[in-house]
């Protein structure tokens, strides 16, 4: 019986640690998005934390909430958003754009995305790769939909290969 | 990447991209759409490199105007109830492609289907590049654009209201069941150029349009059967027939272009056959495998070699070789060494005289590199092994045909052991008909043994083949079955092989039997077998150049001889029609002929040419 309430207390410590984190803007289009850190961002409850305060509290199993209709950027720091047990979501007619590799989270290589953030990408959200240099990405990715204004829930815009 | 609903992944852009290194598209039983922006025009490529797709249930892809590139191995499960659409100019592409893909393809672009990258070698290989699953194609063609000698197979039915188009390598189909509606076509130029059908019904049966360029076109075992329609050859090699057909037999046939067509199963064609250039090499004459009640099992040898002997392990050799009535297989010839290399064959049928299915034991020891077929599949081998091999199987009632090769290599001699030994010396071939599967040679019926070969009862354990018409007189042979015609030569009603055309009768491993030819004209080639004219030996005109036949030529009693343009012949001169290696038996009659103008058709003294001579005005003719 010790062990059971010790576990069921462990349990949710850790749940409770998980964190999502809301970015709601419906500013940015695709050919000049907005940039992830200069949003703020809406936690759990009703408090708000800036990007920098994100990434500085960023624990894993974390969730990101990309949602409003706009077009966001990430950014290299992002590279810090790791772990597989964290989750990037794009919701509903929301895009968001990633240029370098690590923007998506970590990679290590082709083989292994043990430390890459789940993306899941909902009905009609889009992911878009949108880069001038040849990168790769390996995080778990769920699809649905055919994307912002049919852009594909994957866009890929690259000039090299 | 997983999908949780249907989804699309778009290009707004024309580079590349790579989904690679064992990496798995999840479907989840949604449908993935591979496309483009709304803005990008041209044709950007999704290229799965070593990577695998499972589509979880009621998956599909459209491919639409993207091209997806197959590169090297991958796995894609599921079956024929996933589909892959490629539409709106979306393509395939396949480099060092392994992937074997299960899926129905739908065809509904005009796009090319690419290949490049390692290749199978002609038709032999179907390990990389093909599709194993169904293909529906409904755009006017499904065009492949390659490298040389680059192919495609096709494992299961191709249907669609279009047709196939390959430039400068192969195609292959497999399915009995193809219905596609459109024209085949192929233009080769490299060396391993032409299109296969491996069965019957793989050529579709319906007005489909045969059209090939510069290859082959191989027609694998079986009967095939051609509606009204055209099959022609533009140039180069190769195929033209014509007409309706009946009963699986071509009404005619046109070869053309220079080349070789190269007609793997026997036919027969009711009308009109002209080789007009190039060589139509016909499938090798075969005796009638029709199994008769006549005793035991045929046996042979060749000499052969170090270099040929496993290729004489393959199922059709017995046909040349097996030319002597084996009443007694003992021993292998165990009495005297067997010549190191040289092949023996037995072949016949074993009969399980019952109603039921029995489970037989079949045993195989022997000393040697040996091969055991049951009913045309290879079922045991040896190979300097003397220790007993055996298993049970289950025999349906009926014949079942047996052939047993062995060849001693360099083993030291013996094929077997003696005829009362025990199994370590190498007892041959044997058969338990109680199932027992022991390793005890008295549980055990030897076919070595004359007294055991031949059962009573209601038949003989063992039968052979017959070899002539008197020798099966069960049946006739217009009774016979699909198989037995499947073994009859092929023949023709009326043949006329041009100047500078050849025909072979690709009668390469000492088969004798003549091929059968109702009308025979022309001035070309016939080589590697004889001929007997059944009906009518045709010259069309008197300066024509003999027809020469690498073979001997006889005739068929009540044959006859004709001329199509007497006026071109000039009496007193003897023209020289056919130059055969020997004529033999009886010319064929000329009553009719000479009737209208008095002539003689004669042998020459060496009895190699058939002379032709149209008396002068005036000329006596003694009888004595």
């Amino acid at each position: 019986m010790r062990k059971s309430i010790c576990l069921t207390i462990l349990a949710a410590a850790m749940t409770a640690r998980a964190t999502t984190y809301t970015l709601h803007t419906a500013d940015g289009t695709y050919d000049s998005p907005v940039a992830i850190e200069d949003q703020t961002l809406t936690t759990d409850g009703s408090g708000t934390k800036t990007f920098a305060e994100m990434m500085a509290a960023f624990t894993a199993g974390d969730t990101l909430v990309i949602t409003g209709g706009g077009c966001v950027a990430s950014c290299d720091a992002m590279v810090n958003f790791t772990n597989v047990t964290s989750t990037i979501r794009i919701e509903t007619n929301t895009v968001f754009v990633f240029a370098k590799q690590g923007q998506l989270g970590p990679y290590i290589n082709d083989v292994s995305d043990t430390i890459a953030p789940t993306v899941r990408v909902m009905p009609g959200g889009t992911l878009a790769m949108k880069t001038t240099e040849r990168m790769r990405f390996s995080p778990p990715l769920y699809l649905a939909g055919d994307g912002k204004d049919g852009m594909g829930a994957l866009s890929l815009d690259s000039s090299v290969n | 990447m997983t999908l949780t609903a249907d989804a699309s992944i778009r290009f707004r852009m024309s580079t590349r991209a790579d989904f690679h290194y064992y990496r798995c598209i999840y479907l989840g039983g949604h449908t993935l759409t591979l496309g483009r922006g709304k803005t990008l025009t041209s044709n950007p490529t999704f290229c799965m490199n070593t990577s695998n797709v499972d589509p979880q249930g009621d998956g599909h892809i459209i491919v639409d105007g993207v091209t997806l590139h197959s590169q090297t191995s991958g796995a894609w499960s599921g079956d024929d109830s996933n589909t892959i659409t490629f539409q709106n100019g979306g393509r395939m592409s396949f480099y060092n492609n392994s992937t074997t893909f299960n899926w129905t393809l739908i065809w509904n672009t005009t796009e090319t289907w690419i290949l490049s990258g390692s290749k199978d070698s002609g038709f032999t290989g179907t390990n990389r590049n093909n599709w194993a699953g169904p293909v529906r194609i409904d755009t006017p063609s499904l065009s492949f654009s390659s490298g040389a000698n680059q192919g495609m197979t096709f494992k299961e039915t191709v249907s669609g209201t279009g047709g196939l188009y390959a430039n400068n390598g192969w195609l292959q189909f497999y399915s009995n069941t193809n219905s596609y509606e459109g024209t085949l076509g192929l233009t080769g130029g490299s060396s391993d150029s032409g299109i296969a059908f491996r069965t019957p019904g793989s050529l579709p049966i319906n007005d489909t349009l045969l059209a090939v360029t510069n290859a082959r076109v191989f027609l694998g075992p079986g009967k095939y059967e051609l509606r009204a329609t055209d099959y022609y050859v533009k140039a180069g090699t190769n195929i033209t027939v014509t007409g309706g057909t009946s009963q699986g037999l071509w009404t005619s046939l046109r070869k053309f272009g220079a080349g070789m067509l190269d007609v793997q199963s026997a036919f027969a064609i009711t009308g009109k056959t002209e080789i007009t250039e190039g060589t139509l090499r016909v499938a090798a004459p075969r005796d009638i495998t029709v199994y008769s009640v006549a005793p035991g099992i045929w046996q042979g040898s060749v000499h052969s070699s170090n270099a040929t002997f496993v290729a004489e392990m393959d199922t059709d050799w017995y046909l040349a070789i097996s030319n002597e009535v084996c009443t007694c297989m003992e021993q292998l010839r165990s009495a005297t060494a067997m010549p190191a290399y040289d092949t023996y064959t037995w072949h016949g049928y074993v009969w399980n005289r019952t109603a039921t299915n029995e489970t037989w034991t079949l045993a195989l020891s022997i000393c040697g590199y040996s091969r055991l077929y049951l009913d045309g599949s290879w079922f045991r081998s040896t190979d300097d092994n003397g220790s007993v091999s055996h298993v049970n199987t289950t025999i349906t009632p009926g014949a079942h045909e047996i052939l047993l090769k062995v060849n001693p290599r360099n083993y030291g001699g013996n094929g077997s052991g003696k005829n009362v030994a025990t199994w370590t010396d190498n007892m041959g071939f044997a058969i338990d008909r109680y199932g027992r599967n022991t390793t005890n040679y008295w549980d055990y019926v030897f076919p070595a043994n004359e007294s055991s070969s031949i059962d009573g009862g209601n038949g003989y354990w063992f039968t052979r083949d017959a070899r002539d018409v008197g020798d099966f007189p069960e049946g006739t042979l217009a009774a016979l079955s699909d198989d037995a015609f499947m073994a009859t030569t092929t023949s023709f009603k009326d043949l006329t092989v041009s100047a500078g055309a050849t025909l072979d009768l690709n009668c390469t491993n000492g088969v004798t039997k003549p091929l059968q030819v109702g009308k025979l004209s022309g001035a070309g080639t016939i080589t590697n077998g004889s001929v007997k004219v059944t009906e009518t030996l045709n010259v069309a005109a008197g300066a024509a150049a003999p027809l020469t036949i690498s073979g001997k030529l006889s005739f068929a009693e009540g044959a006859t001889f004709s001329v199509d343009e007497p006026q071109s012949f000039t009496r007193g001169v003897i023209y020289t029609n056919v130059v055969a290696e020997a004529i033999e038996g009886d010319l064929p009659a000329a009553t009719a002929l000479f009737a209208v103008a008095p002539g003689k058709i004669s042998k020459t003294e060496d009895g190699r040419a058939l002379t032709l001579m149209f008396f002068r005005p005036g000329t006596s003719v003694i009888v004595r």
